[in-house]
């Protein structure tokens, strides 16, 4: 995702180039928006849920 | 080494080769890493299909003038295997028949080799070649704007037995043997091949064909690139489950431990991030 975001991909010897492409570009950079926002709604989902589950424990609910 | 091994099913359906008509788009060959456009190979995996000029620019159907050039009648014969169609040929075909080919035209070269097939027998076009528009109609192309090329051949633009091309011109099929040759598509030219293949004129009981219409595909294919190695992948999964793991176990123990819901709001840090490795390895980004 951060090399998406600075237009570059991962090199087999571990390193990054970039990528020249633009639509290839706009593409990565599209793809890491979909990985971060739904990264934060797996995210926000478990921490609702174990935040569900303490409230039950703790007799909130 | 593994003692084990194993494989799993690939149910498809591969509509390319010799014995199916098909489609090709300026996506099927690359050059020096680059596809037409100078766009990168990268934008086209087997896994993902074609990013960009894929065959799904046509799932509305072509509408176009077509016009077809007559090459066997022009020169009162079929074409032999090998034999390319030279410009001159064109400019002859459309002398004879009084048309012009314009930009935007989809363009058909009949070069009557089926004709061949049906007096003599089939062949094999790996070992014997097929006639076909041969590389010197590249610029022929380009300068009339041809938006789509035909042809009654087993290719649209190569398979020339490298002892019938004419001398003084590279074939694409020569340049098709060089690695990373651009192969048989007048990409070039920004031209759709469409090629007139068909099982009929496979040499029957080959086992080069073996099997080949039978394959049948069906795939769901969403664009996704891949910016990180299988290495990085990895990495990003195994960092993944350790994270929500850990944060399952957190939560786990707060909660056994009833602890104030509020504090649990703090285990958004390793949901999210253990989440991001997660799904970054699924998307390969």
């Amino acid at each position: 995702m951060k090399l998406a975001a600075r237009g570059t991909r991962e090199t087999a010897s571990g390193g990054a180039e970039p990528v020249r492409d633009p639509a290839e570009a706009r593409l990565l950079r599209a793809q890491a928006r979909r990985v971060h926002i739904e990264a934060v709604i797996v995210g926000v989902l478990l921490t609702g849920l174990s935040m569900l589950g303490a409230a039950w424990r703790t007799g909130s609910v | 080494m593994l003692e084990r091994r194993g494989a799993s099913e690939f149910i498809g359906m591969v509509f390319h080769g010799y014995t199916i008509t098909h489609v090709d788009t300026p996506a099927h060959y690359f050059w020096k890493g680059r596809i037409y456009n100078g766009r990168s190979c990268n934008l086209i995996t087997s896994r993902e299909g074609a990013q960009v000029e894929a065959v799904e620019l046509l799932h509305d159907g072509v509408v176009s003038r077509g016009v077809l050039l007559d090459i066997a009648a022009l020169k009162g014969r079929w074409l032999q295997s090998g034999e390319g169609v030279m410009p001159e040929d064109l400019d002859a075909a459309e002398k004879a028949q009084g048309v012009r080919v314009e930009p935007g035209d989809i363009l058909l070269i009949r070069t009557g080799y089926y004709g061949r097939r049906l007096e003599h027998g089939p062949r094999n076009p790996l070992k014997d070649g097929s006639p076909a528009a041969h590389v010197a109609c590249a610029p022929w192309f380009r300068e009339r704007g041809v938006a789509m090329l035909g042809t009654d051949t087993l290719s649209a633009s190569g398979q020339c037995a490298p002892h019938r091309v004419p001398r003084g011109h590279g074939s694409l099929a020569d340049r098709q043997r060089q690695p990373g040759g651009p192969g048989r598509c007048l990409s070039g030219a920004r031209t759709l091949g469409v090629h007139a293949d068909h099982r009929a004129s496979a040499p029957a009981g080959d086992d080069w064909l073996a099997g080949e219409p039978d394959r049948v595909v069906l795939m769901a294919i969403r664009p996704r690139l891949a910016n990180i190695t299988p290495g990085g992948q990895r990495r990003r999964f195994v960092t993944g489950v350790i994270v929500v793991t850990a944060g399952v176990v957190a939560a786990v123990v707060l909660i056994a431990a009833g602890v104030s819901p509020g504090w649990l709001a703090l285990l958004f840090v390793p949901f999210w991030f253990g989440s991001l490795g997660l799904v970054q390895a699924r998307e390969k980004t």
